[in-house]
């Protein structure tokens, strides 16, 4: 791309935030949306309730997710060797992320077609899946990156087939699960919260059983890290997009286990 | 359906494709940003308020509002045929030895890639005529049920008026899409003609043809001159069939294993100008001499006879390509048919004179479909051995993934879709039966406080 004004330096910061950007609007505007989902079939008990519940996104969740999609589609374009490594390393925990994605457009659409309550319970339950296995499994990913994914590059044009092999998530670390557990825990706290507009009459608070988690009084030190996780997952990539294109080709095959995100993330991390 | 396959597609890239994704990211994945930029949002934004917003918007902002949605719907087409056309045609990129990757260096000529647009257009006239033929079958299941006779006439002048020019642009931008074919692949041209041997110009045009024990046309029917002026737009330039073309493929592969012996000694000296000097005159074949990664790692040692595999590896399968090219094509036609049929009779105001020709159309609802597949097979699977034509083979773009990882997200696809697509079907017969929707209905919606209750859509 000869030619225009920007250097390779600046178009990189402006990525780089953009990518950030994306992801924590995602969080913030799909993350309500998902939480929606999640709640579904405990908090909204009628099949009015459950109406009123999910009018909260109708309108607009489809225009929240385009955050995810494009964020997808961020990372593709302007570090494909993050999205190489990183799509193809989470590959089941990515393939649980799609197959859960795939439940809401449908349940939001079909729930009311037919006028049947085992129907409606069906899509119900589909759009809980859609909003828990995401979520939680978000979490479980941006804990991976606090902690650093094993990562090996192989030389990339004689072992292409290897290029890019990540290890597995290793997902019996307790804390991972904590993470998307409270991940899961702010988008739930985040619909709570919210009023249905122009029902007060069915207003949910102090009445329905959401109230008796203790949701409200999560102590910050486990929000306050899910909330950020957005942002810090953005950097983790970011500077790791840097490292990877800024020198991609010599990592000396074998030479295995370049905990690359951890170390990217040890560099922007300390000033959170 | 669509977001929901939408976002699973540009996932895949990276999880299944994942040496593709670094090695032509570059430039596959700025087309495909640009369509979430460009498409999605204005998609996903105007859709709520299209189907929300009926009894809170002005008629002329509800307008404004499905024209954007359109607009976007089209603009998706747009960018993802740009990113495809690329893979058939990689124009703009060259291949930059410090990052061991292609990169951008035009991106016009990636956005006006001629095979882009021929398909776009192609695709999306298709998609036209897919609408049209279903309006009309649905339409005449009313007027042979004798329901909704207004109704289903009037959009059956809409359907075969749209459908007749849909149907005719679509041939005719689809022999734009051959005749770039011919320019940029000429294996896949040779393949879904069953094409041999090179035919002197100009060349026969294959109506029919039964393949022989050794794969080879044994039986064919022949249009003299047709395919020449079709694909080569004369009648004095050869069309190259399939034998040329693998000896030619021999050549490049030789020729690729020089650039490729050329990198290593850049790599191994960054200072090497002569190596860059003769890795600039061959790098147009380097993906070429990656097709011997099938057969050893250490490309520069290839013997003789590996190379003879590799080349014959770069013809694709010829008798599902040339049986699909035919089913499409003649479906093609059939829908010209079918529509200026239906345009005299509208015009004649004898819509429903004749419970045959409504049967007719009712049957004809699936053929869209059939054709559009079959013409995808032909792009995708008459690309084959290649991900990136020329520049990237297919086995080599692929993710390091277990066999095990494959079977578990294949399953769970294959019975999640299977399943929507049960359900999809049945909600369609069901919204048909039901028939459009009377006053009573119409009013109940309108009313503000049932339409907050009302569920998404």
């Amino acid at each position: 791309m000869s030619g225009l004004p920007l250097d390779y330096e600046t178009l990189r910061l402006i990525w780089w935030a953009l990518l950030g950007i994306l992801l924590i609007g995602f969080a913030i505007m799909g993350g309500m949306d998902l939480g929606i989902g999640t709640l579904l079939p405990f908090v909204a008990r009628t099949d009015e309730e459950r109406r009123v519940l999910l009018n909260l996104s109708g309108p607009t969740w489809e225009g929240n997710q385009v955050w995810l999609v494009l964020g997808g589609g961020a990372i593709f374009a302007a570090w494909p060797a993050i999205y190489a490594a990183s799509f193809s390393g989470f590959y089941l925990a990515m393939i649980a992320i799609l197959l859960a994605l795939i439940l809401r457009p449908v349940g939001f659409k079909f729930r009311g077609k037919v006028d049947d309550p085992r129907w409606r319970n069906v899509w119900d339950w589909g759009l809980f899946v859609g909003g828990f296995v995401p979520s939680l499994v978000f979490g479980v990913a941006v804990g991976n990156l606090f902690l650093g994914v094993p990562f090996r590059l192989d030389d990339i044009i004689e072992r292409a087939c290897q290029l890019l092999l990540v290890v597995r998530i290793e997902l019996e670390e307790p804390q991972l699960w904590l993470h998307g557990l409270s991940n899961t825990l702010v988008l739930w706290r985040h619909v709570a919260t919210r009023p249905a507009p122009g029902r007060p009459d069915v207003d949910h608070h102090g009445q329905r059983p959401l109230m008796h988690l203790p949701l409200q009084r999560l102590p910050t030190d486990v929000c306050w890290p899910a909330i950020k996780q957005p942002g810090a997952a953005a950097a983790a990539l970011a500077v790791d997009g840097v490292h990877a294109i800024g020198q991609p080709v010599h990592y000396p095959a074998g030479q295995a286990d370049h905990t690359i995100f951890a170390h990217a993330f040890a560099l922007r991390v300390a000033p959170f | 359906m669509g977001v929901a396959t939408g976002i699973v597609m540009e996932f895949q890239f990276g999880m299944n494709w994942s040496y593709y994704s670094h090695y032509v990211g570059d430039v596959f994945g700025a087309p495909l940003a640009i369509e979430g930029l460009m498409a999605f949002f204005l998609e996903a934004t105007f859709i709520g308020l299209f189907f929300f917003g009926w009894d809170r918007l002005k008629p002329v902002a509800h307008l404004a509002v499905t024209w954007l949605m359109a607009l976007g719907a089209n603009f998706s087409a747009l960018w993802i045929l740009i990113a495809n056309g690329w893979m058939q045609n990689p124009v703009g990129a060259v291949f930059n030895t410090d990052t061991m990757r292609m990169e951008v260096v035009d991106f016009m000529a990636v956005i006006f890639n001629p095979v882009a647009q021929a398909k776009f257009v192609h695709t999306v006239s298709a998609g036209y005529v897919t609408g049209s033929v279903f309006v009309l079958a649905i339409s005449a299941l009313y007027l042979l049920s004798g329901k909704h006779v207004d109704l289903a006439k009037r959009s059956m002048v809409v359907a075969a008026s749209f459908g007749l020019a849909s149907a005719l642009s679509v041939v005719v931008l689809g022999d734009e899409s051959g005749y770039v074919a011919t320019e940029h692949q000429k294996m896949k041209i040779a393949a879904m003609e069953a094409m041999y041997e090179t035919e002197p110009a100009p060349a026969a045009l294959t109506l029919f043809a039964i393949p022989g024990a050794d794969g080879r046309p044994a039986f064919q029917v022949q249009l003299p001159f047709v395919l020449g002026l079709i694909t080569t737009r004369s009648i004095d330039r050869d069309l190259p069939g399939i034998t040329e073309l693998t000896e030619r493929a021999a050549l490049r592969i030789a020729s690729g294993i020089t650039a490729y012996e050329a990198l290593e000694a850049i790599k191994a000296d960054r200072t090497d100008t002569a190596a860059r000097t003769i890795f600039d005159e061959h790098k147009a074949d380097l993906g070429y001499a990656l097709l011997l990664k099938k057969y050893r790692s250490d490309v520069e040692n290839a013997t003789g006879e590996e190379i003879t595999l590799a080349a014959l590896d770069t013809v694709p399968d010829v008798w599902p390509l040339f049986w699909s090219f035919r089913l499409m094509v003649g479906i093609g036609f059939l829908f010209i048919a079918v529509f200026a049929l239906w345009f005299w009779k509208a015009s004649r105001h004898t819509l429903d004179s004749s419970p045959l020709l409504l049967r007719t159309a009712v049957a004809m609802l699936p053929l869209p479909w059939l054709a559009a597949e079959a013409g995808w097979l032909i792009a995708e699977y008459g690309r084959q051995p290649w991900a990136v034509e020329g520049v990237l083979p297919t086995f080599y773009a692929a993710s390091g993934l277990s066999v095990l990882d494959l079977v578990i997200s294949l399953t769970f696809f294959i019975a999640l879709y299977s399943a929507l697509i049960v359900v999809m079907v049945f909600l369609m017969v069901r919204v048909v039966r039901k028939g459009p929707a009377d006053r009573s209905v119409l009013d109940d919606l309108t009313n503000p406080a049932n339409a907050r209750l009302e569920p998404a859509e």
